[in-house]
Parts: C-alpha cells; sequence; structure tokens
C-alpha cells in the first residue's frame, strides 16, 4: 500500500532537503545540492499523486468502515498517547523513511518526522479541492525570528526585567498558516449632519455663525484580498496584526515550498470567515464616504447602508513564525510575518515599573511646576 | 492723540459744567460724582443722583462716579470701555484721599456709553476692592441692569447707588454671590491682595492635576507598546487604487445660528489672567445694558 505522506529528500544523497529563506531554493545540508522549486516539483509530482490517493482511500475506508473499526481506530490513537479529547482530531501516518508512527492533526499538511528528521509533506491535504490557490515564500528564517523577538523586547519600558533574562523560547516554528482573501465590492450610502463655523470680532462682540447641513454621500469601493486567517487554533488578533503581506511576491501553490516548515489545511470555512472580512470592508467604505466630506467644522454619522457584493475567494498559504515563551506561569505567544519580518504580541507589564515611571514623571514636574508658579505669584 | 486731546476736552467739561462740586471734604475727586454728557437725565434726577452719591462717598470714604457719555471711541483709542474708565481715572485723579497714597484712592466708577449700550465699573483701592469684589460687582450689575434695559436711567443709577451703599456697609463679609448674567467681561480681579482668594486653590489644582495627567499619558503610551497583538477593524490597505466611485455628492443647508459674546479686546485683562496691564489696584467689569 502506498503511503500517505511523502518525504522531500535530496536526489543525490538522500538527505532531507529543506526550503532556503536566503536563497529561496530547497537545499541539502548533508551534500551541499540545492534545487530550484520546479526542480523538485517535476520530480515529486508521481510521489505526491500517489500520496494523495492513498489519503483519499483510507479516508474512504475510514468512512465505509463500521462503527465498531473506527471505534478500534480511535481506542489504539487513544492508547498510544495520553490524548485524550484530541484524540478525535488526530491522524496516524507512518514515515516513509523510517516506518516510524507520525500522530498528527487532522489539518497538518507539512510536518517533519521526530525520529529520523526528514521533512514531510502529506498532499492528499493540499491537493485537489484544498489545494491552495497560492503561497507566499518564506523570507526570514529562524534565527531571524528569534532576533526579531530579542529586538523587539528592547525599549519596552514597563517589561519586567527579569522576564527579557529569564525566559526562553519554549518553542519556534515556521507554520503556512491557511488564509481566505477576499475580493469584495462594497456599495455605501450615509448621511451625515454636519456644521460650518465661522468667527469673527466686531468690536468688543465675538460674532460666531454656525451654518447646518444635511450631507449624503454614497459610492463604490472594490477591496481585493482582504485576508482572513482560516485556521481555528491561530489567534486572530496575532493573524491580524501581522499584516500587510505583499501580495506581489504571491506565487501559484506547490508543495516545493513546504518542506522545512509545517503547513495546516484550513479548518474554518469561506463562509465562516467571510464576516470578518467583509465587516473590515464595510468601516473601510464608511470611512471613506467620510472621508470624501471635507470644508466643515463638524461631522457626525446620521445614517448609514452598506451593501457587499461578493466577488471572488482565493485561498492561500502565508508565512508566520510562531514563537512561544513562558514566565511566570504565564504563556506569551509572538508572531513573526514570514515575509516582511514584522513581529508581534503581548508582554508582561511590571506594575512596579509602571508606577516607578509615573512617579518619576508626575513628582518632578509637580516640583517644577510649582517652584515655577510660587516664583510667578501664582501659588 | 487726538482722542487724548478729546478725553481732556471731557475732563474740561466735566470740570466746568458741573453745577455741583464733588470735592467733599478729604475727597481729591476733581469732577462731580454724577457726570451726564449724553443728556438721558433730567436737571432734577441729576441733582437728586448728586447728593446721594456724594453722600454715600463721604459717609464711606469711597468716591461713587457715574458717568454717562454719548459714545466712549470718540475719547479713547481703546475699543474696550473699561480702558476709558482707567484712564478717567488716572487723569482725572479720581478717589477719596485717604492719605496713604495716589494708588490707595478708593472708588467705584460707572461709565456708561449710550450708542452701543456698554458700561462698565471700575474700583480702585483698598475698601474699593474689597466692597466691590468680583461677586459685589455682579451684585451691582444685577441691580441696576434690569433697569437700564428697559431704558429707566434713573431708576438704574438709584438702584446701583444703593448697591453700593449696601456693599460699602460690609465690605469684610465673604461674598459668595453667583450672577445670573454670563455676558460679562472680568477685569483684574485674580491681582494678589485685592481680597478674591480663589486662585490658590486652582493653581494648586494645577501643579497636582496637570503632572499626573502628563504622567498617565506617557504611561499610557508605554502601556500600549506592550499590546500589539490587537484585531484589525478596516480594510483601507487593499482598497484596490482609483476604485472609489462617488455616486450621491449632495450638501444641502439647514438653518444657521448667530451667537455673539462679549469679548475683552485686552487679552491679558480676561478673567482670570491676573496679569499685570493695569496698575493701582484697579479692577472691574464691563459688558452690554
Amino acid at each position: 500500500m502506498a503511503s500517505q505522506i511523502t518525504n522531500v529528500k535530496c536526489p543525490a544523497c538522500t538527505g532531507p532537503l529543506r526550503y532556503s529563506t536566503e536563497t529561496q531554493r530547497l537545499e541539502c545540508d548533508y551534500c551541499g545540492s540545492s534545487y530550484s522549486v520546479k526542480e523538485i516539483e517535476a520530480l515529486y509530482a508521481g510521489q505526491n499523486a500517489q500520496a494523495q490517493a492513498a489519503l483519499e482511500d483510507a479516508i474512504a475506508a475510514a468512512e465505509s468502515a463500521s462503527s465498531e473499526e473506527a471505534a478500534e481506530q480511535q481506542e489504539y490513537i487513544a492508547s498510544c498517547a495520553e490524548w485524550g479529547e484530541d484524540a478525535d482530531k488526530l491522524r496516524v501516518y507512518n514515515c516513509p523513511s523510517c516506518g516510524a508512527q507520525l500522530f498528527c492533526e487532522e489539518t497538518t499538511a507539512a510536518t517533519s518526522c521526530p525520529y529520523c528528521g526528514n521533512n514531510t509533506i502529506i498532499p492528499g491535504q493540499v491537493s485537489g479541492m484544498l489545494k491552495p490557490d497560492y503561497v507566499i515564500p518564506f523570507k526570514y528564517s529562524k534565527d531571524a525570528a528569534v532576533d526579531a523577538l530579542k529586538r523587539y523586547y528592547r525599549g519596552k519600558k514597563l517589561l519586567p526585567k527579569a522576564f527579557a533574562e529569564q525566559n526562553h523560547i519554549e518553542e519556534i516554528k515556521g507554520i503556512y498558516v491557511p488564509f481566505w482573501l477576499y475580493d469584495v465590492e462594497a456599495d455605501a450610502d450615509v448621511s451625515f449632519n454636519t456644521t460650518r463655523v465661522n468667527s469673527s470680532v466686531r468690536g468688543n462682540e465675538r460674532i460666531t455663525v454656525t451654518e447646518y447641513f444635511r450631507v449624503r454621500r454614497a459610492g463604490t469601493l472594490d477591496f481585493d484580498l482582504i485576508p482572513a486567517d482560516a485556521s481555528d487554533k491561530m489567534p486572530d488578533a496575532h493573524m491580524d496584526a501581522i499584516e500587510p503581506y505583499d501580495y506581489s511576491e504571491m506565487v501559484p501553490f506547490s508543495t516545493a515550498y513546504l518542506p522545512g516548515f509545517l503547513a495546516d489545511k484550513y479548518d474554518m470555512s469561506e463562509e465562516a470567515c467571510r464576516e470578518r472580512a467583509e465587516k473590515r470592508a464595510v468601516n473601510s467604505a464608511l470611512n471613506a464616504m467620510e472621508q470624501d466630506v471635507s470644508g466643515y467644522s463638524t461631522c457626525s454619522v446620521s445614517g448609514q447602508r452598506v451593501n457587499i457584493r461578493r466577488k471572488k475567494v482565493h485561498y492561500a498559504l502565508l508565512p508566520v513564525w510562531l514563537l512561544a515563551t513562558k514566565w511566570n506561569n504565564g504563556s506569551y505567544l509572538f508572531a513573526m510575518n514570514g515575509q516582511t519580518g514584522k513581529l508581534i504580541g503581548d508582554l508582561p507589564v511590571s506594575r512596579g515599573r509602571y508606577w516607578a515611571w509615573f512617579a518619576g514623571i508626575s513628582l518632578p514636574l509637580m516640583a517644577v511646576l510649582a517652584a515655577l508658579m510660587y516664583f510667578g505669584g501664582l501659588l | 492723540m487726538r482722542k487724548r486731546f478729546v478725553l481732556v476736552l471731557l475732563i474740561v467739561l466735566l470740570c466746568t459744567c458741573m453745577s455741583i462740586p464733588a470735592s467733599a471734604e478729604g475727597s481729591s475727586a476733581t469732577i462731580a460724582n454724577v457726570v451726564d454728557t449724553a443728556g438721558i437725565l433730567s436737571g432734577e434726577d441729576l441733582r437728586a443722583l448728586e447728593e446721594k452719591a456724594e453722600s454715600i462717598s463721604s459717609s464711606y470714604g469711597c468716591s461713587i462716579y457715574i458717568v454717562v457719555v454719548e459714545d466712549f471711541t470718540r475719547y479713547t483709542n481703546s475699543r474696550d470701555i473699561y480702558d476709558l474708565a482707567v484712564e478717567m481715572y488716572e487723569t482725572y485723579q479720581l478717589g477719596w484721599d485717604n492719605g496713604k497714597g495716589e494708588d490707595h484712592r478708593d472708588s467705584l466708577l460707572l461709565l456708561m456709553s449710550m450708542n452701543d449700550r456698554d458700561y462698565a465699573l471700575d474700583t480702585n483701592g483698598y475698601l474699593g476692592n474689597r466692597a466691590f469684589n468680583n461677586p459685589g460687582m455682579y451684585k451691582l450689575e444685577e441691580a441696576m441692569i434690569p433697569y437700564f434695559r428697559s431704558n429707566d436711567w434713573y431708576g438704574g443709577f438709584d438702584a446701583f447707588l444703593e448697591c453700593a451703599r449696601d456693599l460699602l456697609e460690609s465690605p469684610l463679609q465673604e461674598n459668595t454671590y453667583v450672577p445670573s448674567s454670563g455676558n460679562v467681561v472680568e477685569h483684574g480681579y485674580e491681582q494678589p491682595g485685592t481680597g478674591s482668594g480663589g486662585k490658590s486653590p486652582f493653581a494648586a489644582l494645577i501643579v497636582v492635576f496637570v503632572p499626573i495627567l502628563i504622567a498617565f499619558i506617557v504611561c499610557s503610551a508605554f502601556k500600549s507598546q506592550m499590546k500589539t497583538a490587537n484585531r484589525m477593524t478596516t480594510a483601507e490597505r487593499y482598497i484596490v487604487p482609483g476604485s472609489m466611485r462617488m455616486r450621491v455628492r449632495q450638501d444641502e443647508f439647514v438653518n444657521r445660528t448667530v451667537q455673539r459674546t462679549v469679548i475683552s479686546t485686552d487679552s491679558g485683562r480676561g478673567s482670570g489672567s491676573g496679569g499685570g496691564h493695569f496698575s493701582g489696584g484697579h479692577s472691574g467689569h464691563s459688558g452690554k445694558f
């Protein structure tokens, strides 16, 4: 029976191949050989097709199997490790290189064998209906992500000193995160109440003339590729905050970009994520209408209507470095855009430092102000 | 220079035309207590008011003046009637001479300009500033303005003199009067030693709260650096360039309102400024009647 997964190996020495962020090619760390994405794509096309077919057969078999057999399978998974309720979301694959059993999440599309270290792809997860339209390759390496995190700590006035000194990166992984990219057209019709205020001085009087207007703006805006991550386990705030990606570097998807990184297929449907993207389009359309209102002193919205016309939806894998740290019984997750290097993440706040800064700013200011007012005869 | 000359002419007019001299014993005033160059008072009313003003002045050692002119801008370069009141005080050497020097002559002057219905109240001297402090000025305005608004000139001046008498009667009383009208400009009430006493607590509040506010803003900025994982709420960067197609641009005029506020032309003289723009302990109010 054909394996459901593919190990991407060097054609010269059979060592593991990995996608290099520096050269944008697949490289072998053992013999130093290097291959273009197209070369590997062509080389592994056959194997990937066989693995895809094997996975589809396995899924079909599982679906047609009796409930007893299915229960046995899950019982087996649960017996191999204490997965608890997560056992339902796991799949077992056999590493084609060393034969070890790989327990993966049902969404996993690329990983590496913890025993032999070979980079492993599950082509069935990213082919056919599940094949992404695009991928943006990683441009930043693991070392660059670690350096970025160290730089991120710098200059943070309220960061506990011990956090930067004691905390160690527990886990760092480069993941191709599934994203839905939405093309929409927003048609907005917004009414405003505005005022125009003119003030002039006549004699010893200030004359303020306020004119009131009813203003209406209606128009249409096109949005392309509004991203919304399609992975339930990825925190939305982190995925939003590492935007933007440079779509000009987006290329048609190929499994050859995956070796050396993790990859997931989507587990949130296009419909489930749509609301997030459309809400952003609505807000931007309202902003655009408001910005078109000019020449007034004040402007407030009195009525609004925005219709969204749905256009194309694209499926893409976008590169993200995830760095997890632990400190003081707390977990801290940082995300770095694997293409632009933008790193974000919430840091702990030292209360002591906060109040020290507060006192350090306010007390000297009070002293200076008091002195100025005292000598100025105001106090 | 020409205005100055006109002012001197006014002085000469006031000194020579008034039938009743104001120089009560001890007073150095060189004009009558009530002067009406606009002709709004009858001779009888003028005499009655003059007698009353002189009586109050001599009883309390604080000269009370009422001066009515047609158009105050003929006598001063300033656009503020209060400036003319101060100039008159200085030029005429108004006030009750109590032997403590020129800067301590107690007085209260009501100057009215009929053309634009402007008025100014100016007080000077230790007693003047205590009796006619800020709340006292409001009381004077509250007493006389309603009469002036109905063109009852005698009634207004009489009410002014009665109120001045009441205030001189109890100059030490702490006055917490709150005015009902806001269309008034205060002049110089924050000068130390004039007895208003409202500045120190306000200054202390500034000393405490402004640094706290600044520290809070700075620390909030520091804190915001610690939280960078934030949801996006807009999609501006995904708008296709040049894709905006406006269908309706409609601006409809609804109505217009006009608000008039009396201001002080001398920015240093506004309420709460307390600047050194005036000398000799002047303080006062001005506004419209």
